[in-house]
């Protein structure tokens, strides 16, 4: 037990003592030296808020937008050859999968640079299309492996029986594998969404300012004097993610309710 | 059921976009550094970008920079994680969902977490304050400069509590797989707890140790997001260097950027291999189980 309390308050300190000095610091516009706690508690960044709500909800909605418009892009991408790295062994298989892994591994920066050249000449940089389309290709390693990971614990024997019965690849693929695939989607999908909710150089690069993020947004305001407001909207960085698991969640439990899968 | 062909074919959805855009991306970037498809500029020399790069001291600067920094940063957020992953196994279960505060870095963007570091960091900031009463220093001007220096501070502290939490999943996840009996029985051959990790625990864990490196250590290497928020900007991370030639300088000398990507790109794959190969040479010298 006090080990269990010595080892919490440390994890404690370390990582998420930083967001209440983020929260007592959004509270107080006139915190300053030496204090340890804000002496004058102030609603300026509040005020703040309301005054450019309009900006902050479409920069959050367009990041939101772009990031699931990826885990469905993601999906689209890997399901088919997920099912196909699961499937068995073949001749140069773990070369064809460590190289389709590896944009998690290279500096994004190496080829999209040299992908926004090629955007500009297919007239999709500064585009929604574009944003989407690079940060698919940068992130969707998490959701090949989550997907692998998926169908082989899933094994063959229920594909295989429907198979026997005459069910079509398609039919088996969309009634009998995505269902069982659900955990392995969302885990793979939770994670496309951080890492291009998150992203700001490449939304930055490809969306060209004419794709709002939020990322874009609130990044002048990190190199401002102003500490309160932007402490307020680094803590809004938190509620997207958090809102899209829960909801996730809920649904899935829900989904596999409506099934009799729990 | 189409044999073969269909399954090759089910790979198209992927290796089309993978072809078009990274390794188009790839060819476009290495074409460009040697002056090629730039627009309507010309090059006389093709190696001109490089003599640019290496006719002064700033790029190899930045670059042992930046090599320092992420191999700071990746070396201590490894450590740092394999050990709290392995206090947090050696619990007894009830108590591991309160652990999961630690994952909270996860959710923070790198610009979040950039900006996290500033204010903590600064000489009026938040560390300063505790240490101003707790008596250690009498003001903030003898609080040591943490940030924008050369010591680069602030970028490994930041990508330190960033990388932490990722080390820790990575980890938890394959300890959880451990046989705890095998450490029962070591401690009843009487092996010391520092033992039991060091020889036991510590092997079983190293390919995944492995793999964490090498994501962290280039991901710190090439990032952009972080050192864009902190950081020093004399030497400067390469990735800030990269951004400057591509953004801010004339487009003529957009080759220069392109360079520069291109040699992080082959340091990136040169250091998989090479660290890979160690990795398996150091295996084989370890007796197996």
């Amino acid at each position: 037990m006090i080990r269990f309390g010595l080892l919490f308050f440390l994890l404690f300190v370390i990582f998420a003592s930083p967001l209440v000095v983020l929260a007592l610091y959004s509270l107080s516009s006139s915190w300053s030296y030496p204090q340890i706690i804000p002496v004058q508690l102030d609603w300026r960044s509040f005020a703040y808020l309301a005054d450019h709500f309009g900006n902050i909800v479409v920069s959050l909605l367009s990041s939101c937008a772009y990031s699931l418009a990826a885990v469905m892009m993601t999906l689209l991408m890997t399901i088919l050859p997920a099912r196909f790295f699961a499937g068995g062994d073949f001749a140069g298989k773990t070369l064809l999968e460590g190289l389709l892994l590896a944009p998690a591994l290279i500096p994004p920066m190496a080829f999209a640079m040299g992908a926004h050249f090629l955007f500009l000449h297919l007239g999709i940089a500064d585009t929604f299309a574009g944003v989407v389309l690079i940060l698919s290709l940068y992130s969707y390693p998490y959701m090949l492996r989550a997907l692998v990971a998926g169908f082989l614990a899933q094994g063959r024997d229920y594909s295989l029986c429907a198979r026997n019965m005459g069910a079509s690849s398609f039919r088996i693929l969309l009634l009998i594998e995505m269902p069982l695939l659900l955990p392995a989607i969302v885990a793979g999908g939770i994670i496309v969404f951080l890492v291009a909710f998150s992203e700001y150089f490449l939304v930055f690069l490809i969306g060209g300012g004419s794709v709002p993020s939020y990322a874009g947004y609130i990044f002048p305001l990190l190199n401002s004097s102003d500490k309160s407001v932007a402490s307020l909207l680094t803590l809004l960085f938190l509620v997207p993610p958090i809102l899209f698991f829960v909801l996730i969640d809920r649904l899935i439990y829900r989904l596999y309710r409506r099934r009799g899968l729990l | 059921m189409g044999g073969r062909s269909s399954l090759v074919l089910s790979l198209l959805p992927l290796l089309i976009p993978f072809a078009a855009v990274i390794g188009g991306g790839l060819v476009v970037t290495v074409l460009q550094s040697f002056g090629l498809v730039m627009y309507s500029y010309t090059y006389e020399d093709m190696l001109f970008a490089y003599r640019h790069l290496f006719s002064d001291t700033w790029f190899l600067e930045s670059a042992a920079f930046s090599l320092y920094v992420a191999l700071a940063a990746t070396l201590a957020a490894i450590t740092l994680g394999t050990f709290f992953s392995y206090l947090i196994w050696k619990l007894p279960p009830r108590y591991h969902r309160w652990t999961v505060i630690y994952k909270i870095p996860l959710i923070l963007p790198h610009i979040a977490v950039g900006f996290i570091a500033v204010i903590l960091l600064s000489k009026t900031g938040m560390l300063s304050s505790v240490a101003y009463h707790l008596g250690l220093t009498d003001g903030f001007e003898e609080f040591p400069n943490l940030l924008y220096t050369r010591a680069g501070i602030d970028l490994i502290a930041a990508y330190v509590y960033k990388e932490t939490p990722f080390v820790m999943v990575m980890v938890y996840a394959v300890l959880s797989r451990f046989d705890r009996r095998l450490v029962d029985t070591a401690e009843m051959l009487g092996a010391s707890q520092l033992r039991i990790f060091f020889s036991l625990l510590l092997p079983f864990l190293m390919p995944v140790i492995n793999t964490t490196f090498i994501i962290l250590f280039i991901f710190a290497f090439g990032g952009f997001d972080l050192p864009f928020v902190v950081g020093s900007s004399n030497p400067g991370m390469i990735s800030i260097r990269i951004y400057e030639y591509f953004f801010q300088k004339e487009l003529a000398l957009r080759p220069v950027a392109m360079a520069m990507l291109t040699l992080v790109f082959c340091f990136s794959l040169l250091f998989i291999v090479f660290y890979l190969r160690l990795a398996q040479r150091v295996e084989k010298g370890v007796r197996k189980l």
